[in-house]
């Protein structure tokens, strides 16, 4: 049946005002001059991309029925355009889904302008209003920001006030309705931060630098529920430090929020709590990094029933390694707001040319290891109701929980060959707990199934080589291999597609500065189910000439999961053509 | 008379001397150390300035600062060319920078710009995105992706600046 | 410096003023029964989107059930729709497949993709965005809500099952309550209740003797209903309807098949009256 689509959506009075305005400026400007005599009409800057898929049935891969589009083929765009004239800016959005791509959140339908904004900055004084996005110290608290890939956005529509009222002295004021998607948030969000530079305030020199800050958040949303006394007002708040002294830097946030019942935490009157603590220690060729996490029940949205991508207030960064080489970004590790514990540590070591490790050209080792597990959880009675729904379970700082989440060892050993040849060798060891991170159940269940979760052990061997073969013409290879050994139960063997060993080849050549033409195979040779053991063939082709960049792609793809802080969306198998074209101006 | 001249030489070596900001938008970033920072205390001392935004998980990124890097003594010999990598690394990644940028030997300034403010005013999409400024600070070219051997044709050009000639239109 | 100091000490105790700390978190008096309105009130219908394979899904369940006994839960009804390849589609372990073309209509125009998800009375609906679909944990607020609200229809349905062709037929009479401009649909959804069948549960078990409630398996007039009103209705009107539906299908347990019928408004799909009756 054919949509009954609803007419374009008409941009308000005041936004076509706002593009006639930029319009006339823009048909008219010029760069900044450095003569005083020519006119300063302000500049104008902005970028574009689209996004377009062809789909083609596959049932092999599970392409068919509601895996596969009615529509054949879907498109997505979007523009920005920003412009500053002085102290004064603004900048519009407009975004165009006909329909989303596959693997896209499908709350984005239509068309229309979702970001339009007013700055005024001068003298140590932001004023924006409209749109905007921000962060307080690490985001734990707070944090508006977009993954335009991912097709997240959670920014604010409100009034941000910036103040430095003296050297040294940050202060941020917010208050607006988060996006959701073509909508707006039924909850208000309001908050405050202040950073304070120690040494610029309190106008002390030396090497160590001292800066501490200060954020409160607090979230309104209406409540009407049969069951429960709802706070319609919830508050946290969060404090931060950063110390650097030569060397070493150390910093760390901790969060508290009060009682949030939501979806995501089942409805618990809990209070939430966080620590992220991060120790680094630099000097030339040789970089050390340790970093620590706890969290306790820190789901905090503007809405109490929203989930997935929808209006998040804070951003839970996850201490994992995040991996760009295909297998081992097939087991992707996304922090769990309802708890979690763990650490993470990486090396970074550069043996100079001419060393003995170091060979003729150097070489650069990097080994990272990185664990999460659940926080030591003691349950209530099942007739404790009242203990239940106000504190869910109990807890205690300094004890890990008993279910290991995640934990990824890994090393990338990077070399330069001889004057043609690079290589970088890599080794993934990844430990998967597939019933936490693909199906979202929650510590409970795995205890009350005796601790038994579904979990995933691979190996992944990595080579990349690049190779000159002129001073514009290169071509790169990567094979990686993964050896996978699951501990899963028959179930998850007959849905999932991604199981069992498999290896990859990508081959690329590039011409400096325009084409690239690459070819790759994934090869799923090792899965249980013998109809299910499949190549994912793909083909690309870019092209590249000033800001513009076209690519076109045609082949399998395998699915995939797609996360950001503590939301991952699977991501359907596809067989097909995408085109894709981005520009700057 | 001796104060008439002093000052007319000191107004001579503001003109020739004064260091001019880059012709980006003030927004406010962070140094390597997490000290926050105006975008406009860049500066451009009368000589090419190129900005790089980077990840530390963006591979091309990565690959264009390190093939960058093994030959950037000589452009500064030659050039005085200036390279400034300013990562967008959010809080997963942004404690991660100093150790992996000291970790590589990397000379560069390196700024964090932890929420893609200053790239979002300056219209950067994907990374990495590389910009290139004259002595005066005016932007003059900027490219999006890279191919290995893009370094090349980049330093041509900021040879070209320092000479003082003009890039044609790009 | 001095300032910055005071003028943060205050905004802090202004912050943390405004938050709100409960000590009971559970209302008073959650049970059933309480005295029936002397007015018509609104009825409800909860769309619960689901799956058998889909492992969150027996929550949403749950939640209709704890709805349902709460002092308003006569006045909501619900129906299981089955959707999606991914969740609702069979195999060797999951055999079952309740799937309808009525579902997987829906499926594409209420652009349903992550389960469990549903509407209540599909209020909030727009073809542009996904207002309508709420998580379950929003359902019992949004049918309170709406159940304390005057009705403006009333519907007095009449079933009955024809033994001999195996057809069900319906005929209802609907007084308008209150002046009503717009299009009009009346839609009889079938729905069987009670069907022992295989079910993933929220650890990733499989529940091989799950107990689905209400699962629709039908309609009598493909997945819109019919027109039973163009422009004005008056107060006083009564609106009309009837249909037939086709022979019922005989895997189906003709004992626990319930006639769900509601009417709504065809563009803004908003659903103004709910009943159920079961089939003789």
């Amino acid at each position: 049946m054919a949509r009954p689509w609803k007419l374009t959506k008409q941009p308000p009075a005041l936004v076509k005002k706002l593009l006639l305005i930029i319009a006339v400026i823009g048909g008219s400007y010029s760069l900044w001059s450095q003569e005083e005599t020519a006119p300063d009409y302000g500049e104008l800057t902005g970028n574009f991309q689209f996004d377009g898929y062809f789909y083609q049935e596959d049932s092999a891969i599970g392409a068919f029925g509601s895996n596969y589009p009615d529509e054949k083929f879907l498109g997505q765009g979007f523009m920005n355009l920003n412009y500053t004239r002085g102290n004064f800016r603004m900048g519009v959005r407009y975004e165009n889904y006909q329909n989303v791509i596959q693997g896209f959140p499908t709350e984005y339908q239509g068309e229309g302008i979702t970001y339009r904004y007013a700055q005024f900055v001068k003298d140590g004084l932001d004023i924006t209003a409209g749109n905007f996005y921000e962060q307080f110290g690490s985001g734990m608290i707070l944090r508006g920001y977009e993954e335009r890939g991912l097709g997240f956005d959670n920014m604010f529509d409100g009034v941000r006030v910036k103040y430095e009222p003296i050297k040294g002295l940050a202060l941020k004021g917010v208050l607006g309705r988060q996006r959701k998607f073509f909508e707006k948030s039924n909850g208000l969000v309001r908050g405050l931060d202040g950073e304070f530079n120690l040494n610029e305030l309190m106008g002390f020199g030396g090497n160590t630098q001292y800066i501490l800050g200060g954020s409160f958040v607090s979230k309104y949303e209406a409540a009407n529920s049969p069951i429960y006394n709802l706070p319609e007002n919830v508050g946290a708040g969060a404090g931060r430090f950063q110390i650097n002294s030569g060397k070493f830097s150390f910093s760390g946030e901790y969060m508290y929020k009060v009682n949030d019942p939501s979806f995501d935490n089942g409805y618990i009157f809990r209070k939430g709590e966080g620590l992220i603590f991060n120790g680094t220690y630099s000097t030339r060729g040789f970089g050390l990094i340790v970093q620590a996490k706890r969290i306790d029940n820190l789901s905090f949205r503007s809405e109490r029933d929203a989930s997935f991508f929808a209006v998040p207030i804070n951003f839970l960064p996850p201490t994992t390694k995040f991996h760009t080489y295909a297998l081992p970004a097939l087991f992707p590790y996304a922090t769990q707001p309802r708890g979690e514990m763990g650490f993470q540590v990486e090396l970074t070591k550069n043996f100079k040319r001419g060393s003995f490790l170091g060979g003729k050209y150097g070489t650069t080792v990097v080994f990272n290891y990185s664990v999460a597990s659940s926080i030591y959880k003691e349950y209530y009675d099942a007739t404790d109701t009242l203990n239940l729904v106000k504190e869910g379970y109990k807890t205690d700082w300094f004890k890990a929980g008993d279910i290991l989440y995640f934990q990824d060892f890994n090393f990338l050993v990077k070399k330069k060959l001889n004057r043609n040849l690079k290589m970088n060798f890599g080794y993934y060891n990844i430990t998967y707990n597939y019933d936490v991170l693909n199906k979202g159940i929650s510590d409970e269940d795995i205890v009350a199934k005796g601790n038994k979760p579904n979990m995933i052990y691979s190996h992944t061997f990595v080579l990349e080589n690049q190779i000159k073969l002129t001073s514009r013409k290169y071509l790169r290879t990567e094979l990686q291999w993964q050896l996978t050994d699951e501990d899963v139960s028959q179930e998850v063997i007959n849905d999932d597609f991604n199981m069992g060993d498999r290896v990859m080849l990508l081959i690329e050549y590039s011409v400096a500065p325009n084409w690239f033409f690459a070819i790759q195979d994934i090869y799923n040779y090792g899965h249980p189910d013998v109809a299910k053991r499949l190549n994912y063939p793909l083909a690309s082709v870019v092209y590249q000439v000033g800001t513009t960049r076209f690519q076109a792609t045609y082949g399998r793809q395998q699915a995939g999961i797609f996360c950001v802080g503590g939301v991952c969306r699977l991501v359907p198998a596809t067989n097909g053509a995408s085109l894709t074209i981005t520009t700057n101006f | 008379m001796k104060k008439f001249v002093l000052s007319l030489l000191v107004v001579f070596a503001g003109f020739t001397l004064t260091a001019q900001s880059l012709d980006i938008p003030e927004v406010t970033i962070k140094d390597i150390n997490g000290k926050q920072v105006s975008s406009s205390s860049i500066e451009a001392d009368g000589k090419p300035v190129v900005i790089s935004f980077w990840a530390t998980w963006c591979k091309p990124c990565v690959r264009e600062l390190t093939a960058i890097d093994e030959s950037y003594i000589d452009w500064q010999d030659e050039t005085g060319v200036k390279v400034i990598a300013i990562s967008i690394d959010d809080t997963r990644n942004s404690a991660k920078v100093a150790p992996f940028v000291n970790g590589r030997n990397w000379e560069y300034e390196v700024y964090i710009d932890e929420n893609s403010d200053l790239r979002r005013m300056m219209g950067v999409n994907n990374i990495p995105h590389t910009f290139l400024f004259d002595g005066n600070g005016k932007l003059v070219y900027q490219h999006n992706g890279y191919a290995q051997g893009d370094e090349d044709l980049l330093y041509e050009m900021i040879q070209k600046l320092a000479r003082g000639e003009t890039l044609e239109a790009h | 410096m001095k300032n910055a100091l005071y003028i943060t000490t205050f905004l802090s105790v202004f912050a943390l003023a405004s938050c709100d700390i409960v000590d009971e978190p559970l209302k008073d008096g959650i049970g059933g029964g309480g005295p029936a309105p002397t007015e018509t009130l609104r009825s409800v219908l909860i769309e619960d989107f689901t799956g058998h394979k889909c492992n969150n899904c027996p929550k949403a369940a749950d939640e209709i059930d704890l709805i349902q006994g709460l002092e308003f839960g006569n006045r909501v009804f619900a129906v299981g729709l089955h959707v999606t390849q991914f969740f609702a589609g069979p195999d060797a372990s999951y055999p079952e497949d309740f799937r309808t073309p009525i579902g997987n209509e829906y499926e594409t125009f209420f652009n349903i993709s992550a389960l469990p998800t549903g509407m209540v009375s599909r209020t909030d609906y727009t073809s542009t965005s996904s207002g309508h679909l709420k998580n379950y944990s929003a359902w019992a607020s949004e049918a309170f809500a709406l159940t304390a609200e005057l009705a403006k229809f009333e519907i007095l349905p009449n079933v009955t099952y024809n033994a001999v062709d195996r057809t069900i037929s319906v005929t209802a009479q609907i007084p308008v309550l209150e002046e009503y401009t717009g299009n009009l649909n009346f839609m009889v959804m079938i729905t069987e209740n009670d069907i022992v069948a295989p079910q993933k549960m929220p650890d990733n078990s499989k529940n091989s003797n799950y107990v689905h409630k209400h699962v629709l398996r039908g309609g009598l007039d493909g997945s819109w209903g019919k027109v039973v009103n163009s422009g004005t209705a008056l107060e006083g009107d009564t609106l009309l309807y009837s249909g037939v539906s086709a022979p019922i299908d005989s895997t189906w347990n003709k004992d626990n098949l319930y006639a769900l019928m509601f009417i709504y408004d065809a563009d803004s799909q908003e659903i103004w009256q709910v009943t159920e009756e079961h089939v003789p």
